[in-house]
């Protein structure tokens, strides 16, 4: 319709052109002119409807989920084939209505719309009728869904339509509608009559699926309040790592990592170089001494972290004084005990009850010296593991 | 076509329509979801700011008394006031500090209860509401900050303020542990109120030595 006429079968089908669908022996006005509200009022030639049938459904929303009823007298339409369309009645607004004259310009002018060749702001206008139902036969080469032309909107009540449970979408709905409007005839209407709506059966409540809403908003609770406590409990284990304890007997060695620890702790009152202490304190000589046991001990010669506890649970500060690792790794033997010389000052009567923990560091430092490339290149290709692991020495 | 079942004048009574909601319904709904929003915005201006959020547990007390916290405890064996402070250098040098206001020195001591731990810069409540940190004209480590609080005994060192003369009355110390890297939320802290009112401020002030010798380190 715009620009040159072409066949109406053409493969693509033109969504802005109002389709002229109806046969050439039945010529009728364009879509646009077509007064929906006053050509076809379905409520005087339907049968009365029944209130308790269609109580509360809004006239509007019978065009799109259920088929539109059918005035009586007409003859049923050729199966198989979506009713002609027609411009619903909304369409009229005098926006919509310009929009023909300006797409028909270019084009033929259709032979029976000589009113409508512009808009021109003038007295109302009156429009002959338009055939929308039964839809017109269009022409046999259309293909099927060509016309997106949709449904007038009907005022009447819908169709009744079977119950399936559950399907209440828009779409089915329309499906329905365009095949039961084909097929539907003036006898279909006769269920809404006031005597076979009272004698039906009760009607069933709607489904209120208390189990399903009650399930959601637990779930929904659950989620919104567990989502970050988890958060928190893992940024606090970020920081404080569930400690696996790995207790050594008096004396003995503790093997983590490839490396031997042995502790050994003295007691003193005095220490050379340090300021006198309280009457009631103790100073602890600790001597912690780590033996690689082969290369991926060395690898992991990182300085330990050392505490001092009390089985109650109370701490004690520790400062290494000296180690005897080897600067350069070349010097660091495999076999061979390094020592950590460590002091604490504790309270006197916990002196002898005190024990060491030794946390070894996870670091693992390369055995050759690196350059940056290497560096950057191992940079995460190691997982960190957290340092949770505790050697407890026994006294 | 096949949608079209004998079925249907059955079936057709036993359906009904969802009312569709009316005007005083909807208008309700309406209310409804206003009402909601408007408690939403007012329970926030309820809940507590970032500083709340992340404020230290007080626990309070008075000179001389021991203030319990849940990981230390404190107290204040004297308050002086004095106009300049003396310390020894890290060279043996003396180091004087001096103020157009008045240094307030507060002998504080300290015990941990159960791990080592060290104090933050002790802050000064005063009367008018402002907080003061602890001096830096003080080498920190003549103060209570630098040793550990340990189990087991009471470690005393100073805390050093310089304010002015007039925002002596009614103020009080706070102390609390050093924060790490990452922040600690809800740190103990305990404030002392070191018992200035008006009349033993200006007596403080009036009989202010001219300078405090700090105690070097022991």
């Amino acid at each position: 319709m715009t620009g040159t006429p072409h066949p109406e079968n053409e493969g693509r089908p033109d969504w802005f052109t109002p389709q002229e669908n109806r046969s050439p022996a039945e010529p009728r006005p364009p879509a646009e002119t077509w007064p929906a509200g006053e050509t076809w009022p379905p409520a005087e030639s339907s049968p009365s409807p029944t209130p308790g049938a269609h109580s509360g459904r809004p006239p509007a929303s019978g065009a799109h989920t259920g088929p539109p009823p059918v005035p009586g007298g007409r003859p049923p339409m050729p199966e198989n084939r979506p009713p002609a369309p027609a411009r619903p009645a909304p369409a009229r607004t005098p926006g919509r209505r310009r929009e023909a004259p300006r797409r028909r310009s270019g084009g033929t002018p259709p032979p029976q719309a000589p009113v409508d060749a512009g808009w021109t702001p003038g007295p109302r206008r009156t429009f002959s009728d338009e055939q929308v139902w039964p839809p017109v036969p269009k022409p046999a080469g259309e293909p099927p869904g060509a016309s997106t032309q949709p449904f007038p909107a009907v005022p009447g009540p819908p169709l009744p339509r079977p119950v399936t449970p559950g399907v209440l979408g828009a779409g089915s709905g329309a499906a329905t509608g365009t095949g039961t409007a084909a097929e539907a005839v003036p006898g279909d209407r006769a269920p809404a009559t006031p005597g076979e709506a009272a004698a039906a059966a009760p009607v069933p409540p709607p489904r209120r699926r208390t189990a399903l809403r009650v399930g959601g908003a637990v779930l929904a609770v659950a989620v919104a309040m567990g989502i970050p406590t988890w958060h928190g409990y893992v940024f606090y284990r970020s920081g404080n790592p569930a400690y696996q304890v790995h207790t050594v007997a008096a004396g003995g060695t503790g093997t983590l990592m490839n490396v031997a620890w042995k502790v050994g702790v003295e007691q003193t009152d005095s220490l050379p170089g340090a300021r006198p202490i309280k009457a009631d304190q103790r100073w602890l000589k600790i001597k912690v001494t780590r033996t690689s046991l082969n290369t991926e001990g060395v690898i992991r010669r990182g300085d330990p972290e050392i505490k001092v506890k009390h089985p109650d649970g109370r701490a004690w500060q520790t400062e290494v004084v000296d180690r005897s690792l080897p600067v350069e790794v070349k010097d660091h033997k495999v076999g061979v005990g390094y020592d950590y010389n460590v002091v604490s000052l504790v309270p006197e009567q916990v002196a002898g009850e005190v024990e060491v923990e030794v946390l070894p560091s996870t670091i693992r430092v390369p055995l050759e010296e690196e350059s940056v490339e290497d560096l950057f290149k191992r940079a995460g290709t190691e997982k960190t593991e957290p340092q949770d692991q505790v050697l407890l020495f026994r006294r | 076509m096949s949608t079209v079942t004998p079925a249907r004048p059955e079936t057709a009574a036993g359906r009904r329509a969802p009312a569709a909601p009316g005007r005083w319904r909807r208008a309700g709904v309406l209310a409804a979801g206003a009402a909601l929003a408007v408690a939403a915005v007012g329970l926030q201006t309820t809940g507590l700011d970032r500083e709340a959020r992340t404020a230290h547990l007080t626990w309070t007390g008075g000179v001389g008394d021991q203030v319990s916290a849940s990981r230390f405890s404190a107290r204040v064996k004297a308050v002086h006031v004095a106009k300049a402070v003396e310390s020894a250098g890290l060279d043996g040098k003396v180091e004087q500090a001096t103020t157009s206001g008045v240094f307030v020195i507060a002998e504080v001591e300290a015990t941990a209860n159960r791990e080592p731990q060290k104090f933050g810069t002790p802050a000064l409540l005063t009367g008018d509401g402002r907080r003061y940190a602890a001096t830096d004209k003080v080498d920190a480590s003549h103060t209570i900050t630098n040793p550990f609080i340990q189990v087991g005994w009471w470690v005393g060192s100073v805390a050093v303020f310089e304010v002015p003369a007039a925002a002596l009355p009614g103020s009080r110390l706070v102390l609390a542990p050093r924060n790490g890297f990452i922040g600690e939320a809800l740190l103990p802290e305990v404030e002392i109120d070191l018992g200035f009112d008006e009349a033993t401020a200006g007596r403080l002030i009036s009989n202010a030595k001219d300078v405090y010798q700090l105690a070097s380190k022991k």
